[in-house]
Parts: C-alpha cells; structure tokens; sequence
C-alpha cells in the first residue's frame, strides 16, 4: 500500500484500535480513491463502525497510520471535518427542532453564510422528498423520513468524503433507489 | 472506578476552543429555549417564589429579626441566588444529559468543524445564561417586594455569572459521570438540597454547630450569597470582596474537569 498525495480520500496503514484489552481493529491497511465507492463489509462486531469512528476523528487511533483527504484527522481536525459528511448508524439529529431548523442549525457549525444554507437546505429538502416536511419537529417524523434527513444533512457542506455507516436502515426501498 | 479515572486524563491539556463555534453551540440551545420559555420561566420562578410567600410572609411573622434585618430582607436576595442554582443545575444535568447521552446531539455537533471543547463550553455558558436570567426575573419579583434598597443590586450580576460557571461545571462533571438519570438524584439530594439549606439562605451559617460550621464555606451558592445580600439590601460589606475572589478562584479551578471528562467519555 502506497500513499499517493492529493489522490486518495482515505489512506490506512496497519490501523489499529484497541479498547483495552480488547482489540476491535487488527492491523488493517487499505486505501480508497478520491471519487470511488468503497464498501465496507463484515459480520457484526467486526470493527466497521469503529473504523468510521476513527475516520472522522471521533475515536484516537491506537496505531498505525490514517489520512483523511491527505491531512492527519488529529491534528488537523477542524480542517478535515469541514470537508467531509458523515451519516453514522444511530440517528442524532436534533428532536427540538423542525426539519428545516436542523438543516440550518448544522449548516451554522459548518460556518456557512445565511442565504447559502438556505439556499442548500431547500435543495436537500427537495432532493430527500421533505419539502412538505419542512416546518415539522423532528420527533414527529417516521424512521425513514429521519433517515432521509440525517442523509440530507450530511450533505449540507458538499463533502469531498461521505462516510455513510449503514446508511440505508430504515429506508424503503423506493427511497434506498433515490439515494444511491 | 478505573474507568472513570481515565476520564481525567489530560485535564491540563490546553483546550481546544473556537469562540465562533462555541458561540454557535449556545445558539443552538437558545432556540430551543426561545420556543418555550413562557413555560419554562414561569415553572422555575414559581417555586421561589411560593418559598418566599411561606418563609418570609408566614415563618416570618415568628421570627423578630436577624442580623438587624427583617425576615423577609434576609431570606429574599439569598432566593434569588438558589433560583439561579436550581434553573442552571437543572439544564446542566438532566437537560445536558439528554443532549448527550440520549438525543447524542454532541455527537452530530463534532461531526462538523465544532470541536468536543466547543460543545462542552457552549453548555457551560448556556447553563450560566439560564442560571443568570432566572436570578434577574427573581430579583424583579424581589423588588415588588420593596426589598431591592440600592442601585448597586444589579452588580448582583457579578456573583450570580460566577456561581452559574461553578455549578456547570459541577453540574457537568456529575453529567459526564453519570451511568443513568436515575444518578442526578444523588448529586441533587447530597449537594444540592444541602446547599439551598445550610448555605445561609434561611438562616446565618454561625447559627449551624461548631464542628460543621466550616462546611458552607466550601460552597458557591453561600459565597454567592453572602455577596447579593449586602448588595441587593445596600449595605457596605467589607467581606463581599472575599467571596467574589473565592467564586473567581474556584470558576477558573473547575473549568478544565467538565471539558477533559465529558471529551474523555464521548472519544474514546
């Protein structure tokens, strides 16, 4: 496995992460192309969902080398989460507030000016069929609405890198069709 | 109990804040605060309120005079301090849990630029605004009661931001501890109901037994206390300078346990 700067979104050399005692991830290497879609499988309890943690920088690594978008996540992670989305496996959208709140208040952590989220809030709402949905509390929608809106929200910085752990759960197969 | 020594590790790493981003954590709290502080306003400063009608007009009627003052001039200002105490350690921890813990808001939060110290100080000054804006809205109701007697009173201010810090961080440090809800009832029950008790609210602290007098010292809400006072009834206290260097002392000792510990047990 070989680093090529500027080409590869996501470049892991002998990544490990141990909680303790216990290892969760054993010495992986891989890399993923800028533009590519890598899928990650594996029987439950195989250490995906931790090494998406480590990617967006939620999780120390234990050793090992990891690049996300050519920059070392922990050392420079504000610069890194600017670039990339991330749709993780248990939704955590904000319940207090609407659909179109959650849009805006996540596009604020990103910096972006006013007329731009709306701008992008309206296009996601449109794309992820929400539209109606808009002036609704979060807590209020089905499973796969709140899917679809974690997906849409996900997308609100135009990421370079979409990290996506189980990203269609919940999703009725009509919408799993739009979304890919 | 290993597990959460581990949680202090690195308290003295330099925190890694943005006060944009920050700001944007405590905005985001405020919106939701905006949609239902009618409700919520009314709730916090009602039960204050029903003490001083109980204590000071009815336990009041019995008790001729303390430290020269009525007893209704001595118990007011010290309420406006407990209703600070109770609006912002309420947030801090069943709401700040809720926020983390259950709705995994922190979470989505750090997926964006926002940093884990971001979050964790925009609670921390959420829980200070609750804290603070429930202290003035009691102090208005205390002046109905024509017991504000100096334009000095709104440097209650000063003693009020510092508590609300305190009890943030207290309030965060329990928060970031907590196995389940069902904990906060502890923090509630063996540090705060003592407090709003023994911290010189209903009656001095000189009045407590000898080998248990020394304890309120180490609170914030005494210290708090005994700074509005003199300041609220506008008399010249000497020792209110005492009592603001030990909230300004102990703010800025506290602040780097809630950042490391909740950090410590959401990034792991």
């Amino acid at each position: 496995m070989t680093y090529h700067a500027g080409a590869q979104a996501i470049f892991a050399q002998n990544l490990t992460k141990r909680f303790g005692s216990f290892t969760a991830v054993n010495n992986i290497s891989f890399a993923v192309s800028k533009g590519e879609c890598f899928g990650l499988l594996g029987p439950n309890g195989a250490g995906k969902t931790s090494i998406a943690r480590m990617i967006i920088g939620f999780s120390p690594i234990s050793e090992g080398k990891l690049l996300v978008l050519d920059q070392d996540i922990h050392t420079h992670a504000r610069e890194v989460k600017a670039r990339i989305g991330v749709v993780a496996q248990e939704d955590n959208l904000d319940p207090e507030l609407t659909v179109l709140e959650n849009l805006l208040v996540y596009a604020n952590y990103f910096r972006l000016p006013r007329n731009v989220a709306r701008e992008r809030a309206e296009e996601i709402l449109k794309f992820m069929d929400l539209t109606d949905k808009a002036g609704a509390v979060v807590d209020e929608l089905s499973g796969g609405l709140k899917r679809r809106l974690t997906l849409g929200r996900a997308l609100i910085n135009r990421p370079e890198l979409l990290i996506l752990d189980e990203p269609t759960t919940g999703l009725d197969p009509y919408a799993r069709q739009t979304n890919r | 109990m290993t597990k959460n020594k581990n949680l202090l590790q690195g308290w003295y790493r330099k925190p890694d804040i943005d006060i944009g981003l920050t700001y944007r954590v405590f905005y985001r709290n405020l919106k939701v605060f905006l949609k239902t502080w009618k409700a919520n306003i009314m709730f916090n400063f009602l039960e204050p309120l029903l003490y001083l009608w109980a204590m000071g007009l009815g336990l009041g009627m019995y008790v001729s005079q303390i430290n020269g003052l009525s007893y209704l001039e001595f118990l007011a200002p010290g309420l406006i301090a407990s209703s600070a105490m109770f609006s912002t350690t309420y947030e801090v921890t069943y709401n700040s849990y809720t926020r983390m813990a259950r709705e995994k808001i922190f979470h989505g939060m750090v997926a964006t630029p926002v940093s884990m110290d971001d979050v964790v100080l925009g609670e921390i000054l959420y829980g200070t605004f609750k804290g603070v804006l429930y202290g003035l809205v009691f102090f208005i109701v205390v002046a109905f009661f024509g017991i504000v007697h100096s334009p000095f009173a709104i440097f209650i201010l000063f003693p009020l931001f510092l508590m609300t810090v305190i009890l943030s961080n207290l309030s965060l440090i329990w928060t970031s501890l907590a196995p389940n809800y069902d904990s906060f009832g502890y923090f509630f029950t063996l540090l705060i109901s003592p407090m709003f008790l023994f911290g010189g609210i209903f009656f001095p602290v000189e009045s407590l037994p000898a080998g248990i007098r020394f304890l309120p010292w180490f609170t914030p809400l005494y210290h708090a206390v005994e700074a509005i006072r003199p300041m609220v009834l506008g008399l010249s206290d000497y020792s209110v300078s005492g009592h603001l260097v030990w909230l300004i002392v102990v703010t800025v000792v506290t602040l780097p346990f809630p950042l490391t510990m909740v950090k410590n047990k959401l990034i792991q």
